[in-house]
């Protein structure tokens, strides 16, 4: 089975992951196992918090709707959790006290003037717990002091599971199916840009004693500025990214990764935007909460092209562009695996989402109040998937059900936050909405009572710029479920062939 | 649309309807012994049998159309949840006894005018026994059967009757 591990470096890193794991679960990376990892410094940083519980939520979907008859939610999800390079250091959250400047200056003085030479006094002493404040100097020298005993050979470190996942990856496929490690970090900022060249030097290097290099291919998917911010309004510190030297940065920093990557990565996909998206400016912590965006899209989509494209120990760096730099169609996106289309999968995953979050969430738990016998007949559907009986049978289990139940819930967060993440998709390139029209639907970021949602029947306009079958443009919840009901085989009952039947049969 | 299934379930039971209203109804009220047990003499005998025509066409008339009606509601509406769709109990219940209404006002205002209680026994045996069977027979059987979508288990007993004959 194909493999990928895709390894997010940074806040921009981890937001590429986060589309990543939504690409991943609408089906667009086929039936390939994926497993993701996190490194940050900043361990609360909003955008690594929030891509967290996103993946914690998409393990917990793969681990429950993964068996379906369609694609939705196909192949196997590893959330391998967050790596902190900066985990060893006790009480040192400076450069200063990292590299126990006061005793260099004694036991290496030139070595001590280098350092004041390179960093000003505020950079010195930044603190750094939240993260390396957009500065490629200071990510460079905390991820230069990562060697490979960091990223572990103690038996219970996430990097060993790591490499057991890409070892049993090899082995099960014979050397036919890759097994790829991609790593996304923005080359503008403090972690990705040091951190990105770093990782993927020593993931080569651990391959090579492992004797797996040859087995496996290594990609990296460098952001280039996509985004600016003005000065952080919540930090004393002088130390903070600065937009304006996104530039600058970039340029030393692709020379730093052409100088630290020579010959390590098999595929490279440098991703960046003319247009600059304005965020909130914060300095690490909570308060760095960026929405989502299309570049991280892109960014997610280069894994399923790497997972197609690129032999091995072959560089090969891709470009892609869009028809037109003032706005971003469906044709502008790359395909997933097999060159499946973009739009046809994303569609079916905003009419299930919306349709489940909107209506069949709701439903189920009319069923659960009303009682499943008195329910059904005005739900042809329900009968399909689900026993009248409160304890099952042997073909259909009860919606009353403990595990039902909790499948029903994971894939009602699932909708709310994939739908969130679409909407700011769809929000980010500044003209209003594109790809996707979600804005009619009021999305709340938390799920509250059931009265605060008001169930939806039309599916009308949920895909925008893209010109649709007269089916797919005035198609309702009340066909889809009658759809449902007139069904001739069902392959799969309870709520996890549902979502599969509701995912296959919405139009596209 | 609507289903082939329903459409080929409906087109039938419109024909059988047809049937049972209008030539079976019409033998039954004319079978002598029937009418003898109901106490009627042989010129209201006769008058029976010039009237039956009537009511039995007006009858299927309007079953027909009040079916009709049914079903296209159901075909054309939209119905967001269960709950929704549950309320239209309450609406099929108005078209059953509307129906079983517009037959007797019907009786009243244009067959039993002039009757006076001359066929006193008739008016109760078509009231109470021949309007009713109607609604059961040209209503009732085709709507459990053959309403398409989201109300297809509204009609009463269609959730049992439908999932015995897998219809």
């Amino acid at each position: 089975m194909t493999r990928i591990i895709a390894i997010g470096i940074g806040g921009s890193g981890a937001k590429c992951i986060e589309s990543l794991s939504f690409v991943h679960s609408i089906g667009l990376l086929g039936s390939a196992t994926l497993g993701t990892l996190l490194i940050d410094a900043d361990a609360a940083n909003g955008n690594g918090d929030r891509t967290s519980r996103r993946l914690a939520l998409a393990e917990k979907l793969h681990t429950n709707f993964s068996e379906g008859t369609s694609s939705f939610a196909q192949g196997d999800f590893h959330n391998f959790g967050i790596w902190n390079p900066l985990k060893d250091i006790e009480n040192s959250t400076n450069l200063s006290s990292i590299f126990k400047r006061e005793s260099m200056r004694s036991s290496n003085p030139e070595l001590a003037y280098l350092m004041d030479y390179l960093y000003t006094a505020e950079e010195r002493s930044a603190d750094l717990k939240v993260g390396f404040r957009g500065k490629p100097p200071i990510g460079a020298a905390i991820m230069g002091r990562v060697n490979s005993n960091d990223l572990g050979t103690a038996e219970d470190s996430v990097w060993s599971k790591i490499y057991d996942f890409i070892e049993v990856g090899i082995r099960d496929g014979g050397n036919k199916e890759p097994v790829i490690i991609h790593l996304f970090g923005s080359i503008f900022g403090g972690t990705g840009a040091a951190g990105v060249p770093t990782i993927g030097r020593l993931i080569d290097d651990e391959l090579k004693v492992r004797g797996l290099r040859d087995c496996a291919r290594v990609c990296a998917t460098p952001l280039l500025p996509y985004f600016s911010f003005a000065k952080p309004e919540d930090d004393q510190c002088s130390v903070f990214a600065e937009s304006q030297l996104f530039g600058i940065n970039s340029q030393a920093a692709l020379d730093y990764f052409t100088e630290h990557s020579d010959g390590v990565f098999d595929c490279v996909y440098l991703i960046g935007n003319t247009q600059r998206t304005d965020y909130k400016p914060a300095t690490g912590g909570a308060l760095q909460n960026n929405d989502s965006h299309f570049i991280e899209l892109y960014a997610a989509l280069s894994a399923a092209h790497s997972l197609e494209h690129g032999s091995v120990n072959n560089l090969t760096v891709s470009y892609i562009s869009r028809q037109s730099s003032s706005n971003i169609l469906w044709s502008d996106l790359p395909p997933g695996v097999t060159s499946k289309s973009c739009v046809e999968y994303f569609q079916k995953a905003v009419l299930l989402s919306s349709s489940w979050y909107f209506n069949f969430s709701l439903e189920l738990d009319s069923a659960i109040a009303l009682g499943a016998r008195k329910f059904c007949k005005g739900a042809p559907w329900f009968i399909r998937f689900y026993s009248l009986s409160k304890s099952g049978n042997s073909s259909r289990p009860s919606i009353t059900n403990k595990s039902q139940i909790e499948q029903a819930k994971i894939l009602t967060m699932w909708s709310l936050e994939f739908l969130i993440w679409a909407s700011q998709i769809s929000l980010s390139g500044g003209n209003g909405e594109e790809l996707f029209g979600l804005s009619k639907l009021n999305l709340k970021s938390e799920i509250n009572s059931n009265e605060s949602r008001k169930y939806l029947n039309s599916l009308d306009g949920l895909i925008r710029d893209m010109v649709l079958p007269s089916k797919v443009n005035h198609f309702t919840i009340d066909a889809l479920k009658n759809n449902l009901a007139d069904l001739n085989i069902i392959n799969k009952v309870g709520t996890q062939g549902l979502a599969h039947a509701i995912f296959d049969n919405c139009p596209s | 649309m609507i289903k082939k299934k329903s459409l080929l379930i409906l087109t039938f039971f419109v024909l059988v309807g047809f049937a049972y209203a209008i030539p079976i109804q019409q033998q039954l009220l004319a079978n002598p012994e029937l009418i003898a047990s109901l106490g009627v003499n042989t010129y209201q005998s006769v008058w029976i049998q010039s009237i039956m025509p009537s009511v039995t066409y007006a009858s299927w008339i309007c079953s027909l159309f009040s079916m009709l009606f049914w079903i296209y509601s159901a075909q054309t509406g939209l119905f967001v949840s269960s709950k929704q769709a549950l309320l239209t109990r309450l609406t099929w219940w108005i078209y059953a006894l509307g129906l079983y209404a517009l037959m007797v006002i019907f009786l009243y205002a244009f067959i039993f005018t002039n009757s006076g209680n001359v066929a006193t026994e008739i008016q109760y045996f078509i009231v109470l026994f021949v309007f009713p069977v109607n609604v059961i027979v040209l209503f009732w059987l085709p709507t459990a059967l053959a309403t398409p979508g989201t109300l297809r288990y509204i009609p009463p007993l269609a959730f049992s009757i439908r999932r015995k004959l897998g219809v």
